[in-house]
This record gives C-alpha cells, sequence and structure tokens, in this order.
C-alpha cells in the first residue's frame, strides 16, 4: 500500500516549503519538493541604480543577508570593472567568516540536534556536573509549565535517536552555550559592518567601514570565543556524533543525493579570484577524484514542473519570471538550475567533496557515507577549516591599518557603466549562490538570483530528473508513517532556506483581538 | 552585568515585502524623532536570534511587527508576548527560519528576555515592494503615537525622565 506524507512546515508566510513523500512498503518511493522563492524580486529592482542592489537584496534573507550583500557585489565589481583593493577583499572575508561562524553551529544545536537527540532522557540524568544539573533543573522546569516548544521536535525518537542521558543533557548546555555564541559572532560581523544588524559595509568595489585598531582588537577577542567554542565544542560533538552513535545511520549513507556536486569556491586568500579557501569544482556521479572546472556558462534553468509559462532552459541572465498558477505539471514556485542537465547538490558536502581536506576525508574513510550525517560533519569541517584562515586575514588586515597602508574601496569604478554584465558567483554557508545583474541606461535592466536552495530543493526539470533533496529521499526508510523521522533528518541536513525572511506574527488563537487598539 | 537602563524600541520585519515590512517603516520614522540617550530606536530587519545581543542593558523592550490576526487591515494591536499564544503549532518543525518568536521563546529559555511589548500592525499585502499599501500608510500615524505614548511610559516605568518635547 502507498501512502502519502505531506509535512508542511512553515505555517507563517505566505509561499512555504512542503516536502511532499509516497511511502511502499516502508520506504519513500517518490518525493516532491514544492517551494515558493524570490519570484517577482527581479521586477524590484528592475530600473534601480544597480549600486542598490546590494542593499535591496540583503534584505532577501534573514539568516545570511550578508551572503546576498556579498553575491552583488561581486556581480556588481564584475559588471563595474572594479578591481577591490586588499583591505576591502580581507574585510569582507571577516564580515562573512564569521557569519559562518554563527550559521553553522547554529544550524546544528538549534535547527538540526533535536532530530537525533531524545530530549526527554535530560531527566534520567543522574551525574554530579552541576552544569549539566542546571540544565536538567531548566528543562525539567518547562516540562512542568509545558513550555517546551523550543526544545521539543514534532516527532518521537526513532531506533538511531541518542538516548543516553549523559550525552543527551551535554548536548542540551551546549544548545544553549550555543546561542549565547551565535550572538558574539554576529556582532563581530557588525563591528565591521557599519551599522547593525543590517551591516551596510559591502559595496561595489569594496567595503564602506574603514576599521580602527579598537575594532580590530574587539573582533579579535570575540573570535577566540567563538573559535574556542566551535572547536572544542561543535566540531567535537558533530564527530562524536557522526562516529559514535549516528554511526549507523552515516555508514547507510542515509539521505544521499545522486553525487552530482557543485561548489562556485569563496574567500580569496589573495587578489583575484584563484586562490580560494573553499575552491570551486564540480563532480559528477560520485566520482570524488575527478574534480573538473566550473564553467558558468553551463548552468541553466528549467521550468517544465514549475509555475512559469513553459520556454526553453535558460542561463539566469535570460531567466524570465511569468507566473503561470494553471500548469498541470507544475508544483513549485522554485526553478529547477541544472549544470550540464545535471541536478547538482550545492553546500558543505559539495564544498568538502571538492576540497577534500584532511579532517573530512578521515571520516569518510572511517565508514561515514554521503548523506545526511556526512552533511553535518563536512558542515563542522568547513567552520574548522574557515577557524584556521580567519585569523590570517586578521592579521593581515590589523598590519596594514596599523602601517596606514589599508585601502578598503576601488573608489574609480563607482559611476555606473552605461551597459555592462556581471556575475557575482560565491559561497554562502547553504552552498552556491549566483547573482547576476544586466544593466542598461546606467539602471538595472534584469536581475536574477539562483540560491543554494533553489538547487538543492529544485523540482523535477524538463526530463522529469528530480532535484537533490528529492533524490535524497527517495529510498529512505520510514518504518512508521506517523513519526516520518528520517525524512525531516534528510530535508533539515541541507539547511534549506525557504522562507526567505518572512517573519510576520501570526497568532495561534483569536485571543489576539482582544488586544486591539487601534 | 551591564546596567538595564535602556528603552529599546525594535521595528522587525521585511522591508522589501511590503506591508511585512511595516515595523522597519515605523522604526525609520522614528529615528527622525527626538528622543532621551536612553532610548534606541533599531531597525531590526529581518533578524532572529541575533537580536539576543542587543539585550544586556535594555529595561524595556518595545517590538513592532506585523501581525497577522484576521482583522481589518490598519488595525493595530497592543499585547505581551505571555498574553498571547504566538507561537503557531507548526512552529516546531520550522526547517530554518529563525524570526521574533524564536527570539522571544530563546530569550525567555536564556532568561534574558526584559519586559517586553509588542505592537502588531494588520497587514493588506504582502508580496514584493517596498511601499506599504493605503490602509496600512493611513495608520502608521497613529501607530506611532501608541509607540510613543508607550517609550514615554516605559521610560517612568524604568524611573527615568522623559524629554519635554515627548510629553507635549
Amino acid at each position: 500500500m502507498t501512502q502519502k506524507i505531506v509535512i508542511d512546515p512553515v505555517t507563517r508566510i505566505e509561499g512555504h516549503l512542503a516536502i511532499e513523500v509516497e511511502v511502499e512498503n516502508g520506504k519513500v518511493k517518490n518525493a516532491w519538493s514544492k517551494g515558493t522563492m524570490f519570484r517577482g524580486l527581479e521586477a524590484l529592482l528592475r530600473g534601480k541604480d544597480p549600486r542598490d542592489a546590494s542593499y535591496v537584496t540583503d534584505r532577501v534573507c534573514g539568516v545570511c543577508s550578508a551572503s546576498h550583500q556579498w553575491a552583488s557585489a561581486l556581480a556588481l565589481d564584475d559588471a563595474f570593472g572594479s578591481d577591490v583593493p586588499d583591505g576591502g577583499r580581507l574585510i569582507r572575508n571577516l564580515i562573512l567568516g564569521a557569519q559562518w561562524l554563527h550559521d553553522h553551529p547554529l544550524h546544528f544545536y538549534h535547527l538540526s540536534a533535536l532530530d537525533y537527540i531524545d530530549i526527554m532522557a535530560v531527566a534520567q540524568y543522574k551525574g554530579s556536573d552541576p552544569g549539566l544539573n542546571a540544565v536538567k533543573g531548566k528543562i525539567m522546569k518547562l516540562v512542568q509549565v509545558k513550555d517546551t516548544a523550543p526544545l521539543t521536535p514534532r516527532y518521537e525518537p526513532d531506533e538511531f535517536s541518542v538516548t543516553d542521558p549523559e550525552i543527551v543533557t551535554a548536548a542540551v548546555a551546549h544548545y544553549l552555550k550555543a546561542l549565547e555564541i551565535q550572538a558574539k559572532a554576529k556582532r563581530m560581523g557588525a563591528l565591521l559592518g557599519g551599522k547593525m544588524p543590517h551591516n551596510a559595509a559591502i559595496v561595489v568595489g569594496g567595503v564602506t567601514a574603514y576599521p580602527d585598531m579598537q575594532i580590530l582588537s574587539q573582533y579579535r577577542s570575540l573570535l577566540n570565543e567563538v573559535v574556542d567554542f566551535v572547536e572544542n565544542v561543535y566540531v567535537k560533538d558533530v564527530l562524536m556524533f557522526g562516529t559514535g552513535p549516528l554511526l549507523p545511520l552515516a555508514a547507510a549513507g542515509i539521505g544521499a543525493s545522486a553525487g552530482h556536486y557543485l561548489s562556485y569556491g569563496g574567500f580569496p586568500n589573495s587578489a583575484g579570484n584563484k586562490d580560494l579557501l573553499y575552491p570551486a569544482g564540480v563532480i559528477f556521479d560520485n566520482k570524488t577524484d575527478q574534480v573538473e572546472r566550473v564553467n558558468y556558462d553551463l548552468i541553466k534553468e528549467y521550468v517544465g514542473y514549475s509555475w512559469y509559462d513553459d520556454g526553453p532552459g535558460r542561463h539566469p541572465l535570460e531567466g524570465e519570471t511569468a507566473v503561470n498558477r494553471d500548469k498541470e505539471k507544475g508544483y513549485s514556485f522554485i526553478k529547477a538550475p541544472r549544470y550540464v542537465g545535471r541536478a547538482m547538490e550545492v553546500g558543505p558536502l559539495a564544498r568538502m567533496m571538492v576540497a577534500k581536506p584532511e579532517a573530512f576525508m578521515k571520516l569518510i574513510n572511517s565508514g561515514v557515507k554521503p548523506g545526511a550525517v556526512a552533511r553535518h560533519a563536512a558542515r563542522a569541517v568547513e567552520t574548522l577549516v574557515i577557524t584556521k584562515q580567519i585569523y590570517r586575514w586578521l592579521d593581515e588586515v590589523t598590519e596594514q591599518v596599523a602601517s596606514g597602508k589599508c585601502r578598503i574601496h576601488d573608489t574609480d569604478t563607482w559611476e555606473v557603466p552605461e551597459n555592462a554584465t556581471g556575475a557575482g558567483l560565491n559561497e554562502a554557508p547553504r552552498g552556491a549562490l549566483g547573482h547576476w545583474i544586466n544593466i542598461r541606461n546606467k539602471k538595472i535592466e534584469n536581475y536574477q538570483l539562483v540560491v543554494p536552495s533553489t538547487w538543492n530543493l529544485s523540482p523535477r526539470d524538463d526530463k522529469g530528473v528530480p532535484g537533490p533533496v528529492e533524490q535524497a529521499l527517495i529510498g529512505t526508510p520510514v518504518p512508521d508513517v506517523n513519526n516520518p523521522l528520517n525524512v525531516v533528518r534528510i530535508v533539515r541536513s541541507f539547511d534549506p532556506c525557504i522562507s526567505c525572511a518572512v517573519h510576520i506574527i501570526e497568532p495561534d488563537s483569536n485571543r489576539i483581538l482582544e488586544f486591539m487598539v487601534g | 552585568m551591564a546596567v538595564k537602563n535602556k528603552v529599546l524600541v525594535l521595528g522587525v520585519g521585511n522591508s522589501i515585502l511590503s506591508d511585512e515590512g511595516l515595523g522597519v517603516h515605523l522604526a525609520k520614522r522614528l529615528q527622525g524623532e527626538e528622543f532621551p540617550d536612553n532610548v534606541e530606536i533599531m531597525d531590526g530587519g529581518t533578524r532572529g536570534l541575533e537580536l539576543l545581543s542587543y539585550m544586556d542593558d535594555v529595561a524595556k523592550l518595545i517590538i513592532i511587527d506585523c501581525v497577522k490576526a484576521g482583522a481589518e487591515p490598519g488595525s493595530i494591536f497592543r499585547f505581551e508576548p505571555d498574553k498571547v499564544d504566538v507561537i503557531p503549532r507548526e512552529y516546531k518543525i520550522s526547517f530554518h527560519d529563525l524570526g521574533i518568536y524564536d527570539f522571544i521563546q530563546l530569550a525567555t529559555l536564556l532568561e534574558t528576555l526584559p519586559p517586553t511589548v509588542i505592537f502588531g500592525m494588520e497587514p493588506k499585502e504582502i508580496d514584493w515592494g517596498e511601499e506599504l499599501s493605503a490602509p496600512v500608510t493611513a495608520k502608521m500615524d497613529k501607530l506611532k503615537a501608541l509607540v510613543t505614548d508607550e517609550i514615554v511610559l516605559s521610560l517612568k516605568e524604568i524611573g527615568a525622565e522623559p524629554c519635554k518635547e515627548l510629553i507635549n
């Protein structure tokens, strides 16, 4: 018998991501990822001064806004012919580096960990550690008042869930600590961003805020705290889970996509775009030892199953967005981007497959197969990779500021070109992020974004080939259709960002009407 | 511990999604007004948990957001977060969208949430655009007046002197 499960996760926005899976004989037989994204954003940008693009696209996402700002500035750098000086490049790296240190631990502790641990095991903690007992007290207090919302996953623990009270209680303690740390990491970005919370620093040609020694030293002291947490808590936890209690899930490769990986590369270590911290590359069919060069002209978006007027696959720069809700085959507002016709997974796993740092290869060699757990591990390893490099960037910029030789902006190219096109290809925490701009008569003629979640959550393409998340779900064991924990684990392991910053309050009761004051 | 002596007015929402950004629009209008030094007006934009880092010295928090309650567009609400069940049932499964709910929940968990009042307005339109809809625009002066009154009240609550211009 085939049963359908619909996980419709986000109720607070107009357009949401829904995951629909068909389960037969305890396994996912078919999967559909349905979502809305960015429809109409290009209309908002058309006719604007191109320099505004980095400020507008910064508002696109509540979590990764600086990534959009950066990709947008890169597209403009390309169109304007800007030569971003070293200081500008380094400060961009430091603002975004802080964002990565923020995002990855947050994703693990606050969005994913609860899919893997049985939170109620905290009640069984019998140890004598005062810190852990305080955590236990806190959780039990919430349980008593029946207010465990932030900590309660929707589904019941299954055979893969971690139930050891010691491990679970420590994980919850780290969850709380991670909340403090994420705020510190965000503050680091804000220090160099000129304005907080939505920073205003990254513009075409470089950055706008010249740092002084005091700001750099504040950045460094926050960095020390954040790195200490990343190295000694976050990475250790992920590796302990991945190679310990979650090894069966990891070794089973639950949640693997088809094995096509794409990284645009990001974080230039030196001038130009060659020496990147995360290298660019393409891998097809799990052939991880054959990393090919990325040819950005080969990206095409298909709309066969998307709610747009039919047309051939188009490069983003030629992209059109004519909504058509009547299409019979249509099931998503997300277009289907493909690279040489392949559905590419983007994000930490893709980046680490391309870069192959030692710490990651060790895990792969110890039996962790590509899949949901490997995605978390890749995220942790690449966070470690960035913590090593971020000190070098900070040292360089500090030296430049100290000697009065820090240049942060290429002021010669501030004027808008009459007609130009530009591409900003970069890595956001969730994966390959591309912005494309077409300037005519000094105004934005067309602006297109292909965000990481468009790649990962894409619907079927014109040939009927499912997107990476859909592929990752097909074949997944779901022993109990009322408790599709593996489905949620897989979707979340991609760190999907679908609601892109809508943050309306939608109260759960009509009682709100009693509070009307005007 | 920092001294808690500040009134923080936090306008949140997405300013490129028309009425969704009404909190940000109001914050920007308030930023053009004179307030005592211990009143801070912040454009919180689409931030969620990041806002936790700004609570250290806050004695009173006033949040302005778009609230969808099924009332007439432009309706204004004033409530304290624990008085209304603002957390939708499906909250638990949100994949990665940490918004103002999460901020309130987690600040409560960390015991760092100052006394908080939320002002909300019912939207008409939530679609790409930088302009507010007509019914929301028409009520912005009223919302601004209500929030300003709240600031005056809050300053008294925390034992600070509101400046004369505010009372007038």
